[in-house]
């Protein structure tokens, strides 16, 4: 049992009071996490993190035994939390379309396959789809089912795949179309205020507000019509795809209607800031770094605030073509496709997969100097890296790159039920065992 | 591979069949096009939305559950709309001029509104739940605040987001008057259908006015912009804009190049359609651009002034600069890209991917070798080769266009050669040919390719999938097309015509 901290409460709302931001640039690492301060139930969090091409596994992989060991070039930044890093290898995929960009294996623990309604016989290119649902995906319906947001889905500078779908590691089961890829949000502008437009109480504002008390009837009724409508419509709907989509629809709107019920949650916390006055492009590749904080800002702030259990961020896509300008590459995907052992390109690859974990460092170290019960928001916290290729000289992409934060959970409920042929992620089977 | 043509008798003697239609949500193009026929003035509602799901290459939310974040959008959409419409006097017609707002004129408005909307008329029930709404935002506000309401829940109501089609029972259905308008109009004017459209639905006429409907539709602006749009997506380069191009090579290449190149392909889709013949011919073979911005890259033959221009070297849609640019590397023409666009748009061909182990690396660009020779690995390599003499051979065809579509005669210091071989299937037109018009010819003699252009047709009318129950119908669409040389008109006629467009089966 967690003992609430009634100081804390006190300190929060007087920070929110006084609009709290600006003064705590850019969130308040050293308060305490909400979410621990209103449940007693062990929390569980889950990030899942791609980046886009692989590494080089030579500058990748730690050196040393299991009990001492070093860490390499490429996950260096991450020495200071070493103590809570898993570093996994051999993870061999076994694939049975080849297609060397198969983000979508990495999360959903499937044998990736050509997805046959957007693309497939007879349509030409066939685009790549995972044969499951990713982790985040199954654990937005049961970690996340209760919270504000059951997923939160934070893109970089994710432009899209083929066509503009299918562009993620995070895959959804759906009985007629089998298995769609779910897009994120790549604007944080829009992913703040989706969260935090209304956290702020008015300034002054004490009592209840009736203006907010008008929009919220307003709501209320709008969403009563749309769920009774959504209603009648499944009932006269003859097709079970039919069914489970207006199904999902009704979820969605329930999830609205939990946020309507639960007024007051975002006044005791500290939203991100934003300054929005200079806002950038976000989907230059050149605002790749300052777009990424911001998203990793606003992900950590809604763990903190307990809007949500489960975040996905995606840096880039896979099989990107995008570039990495501060690195001075112009086209990573090409840069990639030069000739075998060619050592300047491993070099490129070293310093862009180093990049991408110097931003997970900086995410991890945030939640690791975050207390929450008797340790930090890290102890309740797994995060799952991995991306669409291994060694990308070769896109062979067996997933030897997939490391874990150990968490601290008595029972992690990540079956491997509803994914086909999850044994191949050791990952699913070591929370498994767990 | 394609599925392959049934054999006749399997179809004379089959009852007609057609595929399933999954509940479908707006694209965003269609939701963009129903707000601005809703609200005049409101542009671009859709903007930020996440990404629509694509049935081939077109956008298409057919069978796809809607995401928590995309049904946020769709509520702060609803909201900010009906913000702007309920304080626009303009769009709320009788019912903003009289204040106060009686209840009378709010029960008109969702009457007429709502009709629109939802593309069908309210039943009472409905009418009295939006009626709800206005009293809630009403009470203790003003009028416009209850009509703001109304709109925001109709925008956010099930049957505004879906394409709702109501099937009573198993198997086929026919759709009913409402129903059929709204596929008609967003197939053809993508967006919801305009009061004729309506008025016939509400009588009951549609159905037997169907080809009329069709036609005059087909003639109206908005068509041109949707067969703009969807010959960009078909050929694979709505988004040449995020091409990029190896500054060293082609410094001539830029944003601005490349949009006035999506834009030529969407000029030239609306010349062929609706200014010339309309024919497969000119599809594939006419020699003209529009788009005057583009006159460098055509080395001044296009006229600085809008219209038609007449230039050399060029075979329609084969060789529109956006098509040659999309299917090109950085710093070279790609002869693979070029090859795998034709087997992939024009014969509906699929190749695999590289084997897990191949080593997928681009040749260099050595100055002392052709393109041509550079990419002769490919067919040394008995790994490689069986696969790329699918390719290769045909892409060759193309090296008369660099890699943003110049037309050039050397390739660095060699002269081009650009004979080509359609290597293996389609067998009926397999064989050597030079240059890209010769290709055409080839492609226009082929009734796979034929074939291949209704079904992309198909797909972009019906937005969803097709399948083997979809074989028969889709024979008959194919003779009709051929029958009539080729005409696109024809063909997206036979499409309208057929049981599919006009049945629905939910499963």
């Amino acid at each position: 049992m967690l003992i609430k901290d009634p100081n804390k409460w006190s300190r929060r709302r007087v920070l929110a009071g006084l609009g709290a931001g600006a003064a705590l640039s850019p969130f308040v690492p050293l308060l305490p996490s909400l979410a621990e301060a209103q449940t007693a139930e062990p929390i569980k969090r889950y990030c899942q993190w791609f980046y886009p091409l692989g590494t080089s596994p030579e500058s990748y992989f730690p050196s040393g035994s299991e009990t001492d060991w070093q860490l390499s070039s490429v996950l260096e930044p991450l020495e200071k939390l070493k103590g809570d890093l898993i570093v996994f290898r051999g993870l061999d995929q076994t694939k049975t379309v080849a297609n060397p960009h198969d983000a979508a294996c990495v999360f959903t623990g499937s044998v990736a396959a050509l997805d046959l309604i957007g693309h497939g016989p007879g349509y030409g290119d066939p685009n790549i789809v995972g044969q499951g649902t990713s982790v985040d995906q199954y654990l937005a319906a049961r970690w996340g089912k209760d919270k504000p947001y059951s997923l939160l889905q934070l893109d970089i500078c994710n432009n899209g795949g083929p066509a503009g779908s299918a562009a993620g590691a995070t895959f959804h089961t759906n009985s007629r179309l089998n298995y769609q890829g779910v897009p994120g949000e790549n604007d944080p502008y829009a992913a703040f205020d989706r969260l935090f437009a209304n956290a702020a109480p008015a300034p002054g504002q004490t009592g209840p507000d009736p203006k907010a008390e008008r929009i919220r009837r307003e709501k209320r009724s709008v969403i009563d019509n749309v769920l009774q409508e959504l209603t009648t419509l499944q009932n006269r709907s003859i097709h079970k795809g039919d069914k489970d989509i207006l199904e999902a629809h009704l979820q969605n709107v329930r999830s609205l209607e939990r946020r309507l019920q639960s007024p007051g949650l975002e006044a005791t916390c500290a939203p991100p800031v934003i300054d929005k006055a200079g806002k950038i492009d976000p989907l230059s590749y050149a605002n790749l770094l300052v777009l990424g904080k911001l998203q990793m800002d606003i992900g950590l702030a809604a763990f903190a605030c307990d809007l949500t259990r489960v975040l996905n961020i995606q840096w880039m896509r896979n099989g990107t073509d995008e570039s990495l300008p501060m690195l001075d590459i112009g086209n990573y995907h090409g840069l990639t496709h030069s000739a075998p052992g060619d050592a300047g390109m491993l070099e490129k690859v070293r310093q862009a997969s180093r990049l991408f974990h110097e931003q997970l460092a900086y995410f991890a170290q945030r939640l690791k100097d975050t207390p929450e019960g008797d340790g930090s928001m890290l102890d309740h916290t797994i995060i799952l890296t991995g991306s669409d290729v291994s060694e990308p000289q070769l896109h062979s992409n067996d997933i030897i790159l997939t490391s874990c934060w150990e968490a601290a959970m008595s029972s992690a409920p990540v079956a491997t039920s509803s994914t086909k042929r999850s044994t191949r992620i050791a990952c699913s089977s070591r929370f498994a065992r767990r | 591979m394609i599925v392959l043509p049934p054999a006749p008798t399997e179809c004379a003697n089959a009852a007609p069949d057609v595929g399933a239609s999954p509940l479908s949500r707006l694209t965003h193009a269609a939701y963009d096009n129903t707000i601005r026929a809703l609200f005049p003035g409101i542009e671009s509602a859709a903007r930020g939305f996440l990404a629509d799901a694509h049935v081939g290459p077109f956008p298409s939310n057919a069978g796809v559950p809607v995401s928590e974040a995309q049904l946020d959008k769709y509520v702060a959409a609803a909201e900010s709309i009906a913000q702007r419409a309920a304080a626009d006097p303009a769009t709320l017609g009788a019912c903003g001029a009289q204040s106060p707002v009686t209840e009378q004129c709010a029960r008109e408005l969702i009457v007429d509104l709502g009709s629109r909307a939802f593309r069908r008329p309210l039943v009472e029930g409905e009418i009295a739940s939006y009626l709800a709404h206005y009293r809630v935002g009403a009470e203790g506000a003003t009028a416009s605040d209850g009509l703001r309401v109304v709109i925001s829940g109709l925008l956010q109501s099930p049957h505004f987001l879906y394409h709702v089609e109501q099937v009573a029972t198993e198997g086929l259905a026919l759709l009913d008057g409402h129903e059929l308008a709204a596929r008609l109009s967003y197939f053809l004017d993508g967006g919801p259908p305009d009061s004729e459209l309506r008025a016939l639905a509400a009588a009951g006429q549609l159905s037997e006015q169907l080809p009329q409907q069709a036609r005059r539709l087909l003639s109206s602006p908005a068509a041109r912009g949707v067969f703009g749009r969807m010959l960009q997506q078909w050929l694979g380069v709505d988004r040449v804009e995020e091409v990029t191009k190896d500054s060293a090579v082609v410094p001539e290449y830029s944003l601005q190049l490349a949009t006035a190149m999506k834009q030529e392909v969407a000029g030239f889709a609306a010349h062929v359609l609706f200014d010339a013949d309309h024919s497969l011919r000119t599809l594939l073979t006419g020699s003209v651009s529009v788009e005057p911005s583009l006159s460098a890259l055509y080395g001044g033959a296009v006229s600085a002034t809008p219209g038609v221009t007449v230039v050399e070297h060029r075979s329609g849609i084969l060789t529109l600069p956006a098509v040659l640019t999309t299917y090109s590397d950085a710093d070279q023409t790609s002869p693979i890209k070029r090859g795998k666009f034709v087997r992939n748009r024009l014969l509906c061909q699929e190749l695999p991917s590289p084997p897990p182990d191949a080593v997928v690396t681009l040749p260099k660009l050595d100055p002392s070798l052709s393109t041509r020779d550079r990419f002769a690995k490919h067919r040394e390599d008995p790994t490689c080769a069986g696969c790329h003499s699918l390719m290769d051979p045909l892409g060759f065809g193309f090296e008369a266009y660099d890699t943003i579509g110049r037309y050039r005669t050397h390739d660095g210091a060699f002269s081009v050669d650009d004979s080509g071989e359609l290597v293996g299937e389609p067998q009926s037109v397999a064989g050597p040919f030079k240059g890209v018009a010769e290709l055409a010819d080839k492609l226009l003699e082929s009734p796979e390719a034929q074939a291949c252009v209704a079904r992309y047709w198909t797909n972009f009318a019906l937005s969803r999938a097709l399948e083997q129950r979809d074989s028969c119908w889709m024979e008959r669409v194919n003779a009709t097309f051929r029958a009539s040389g080729g005409d696109l008109h024809e063909l997206i006629m036979a499409i309208v015509a057929a049981p599919a467009f006009k049945h629905r089966r939910a499963q």
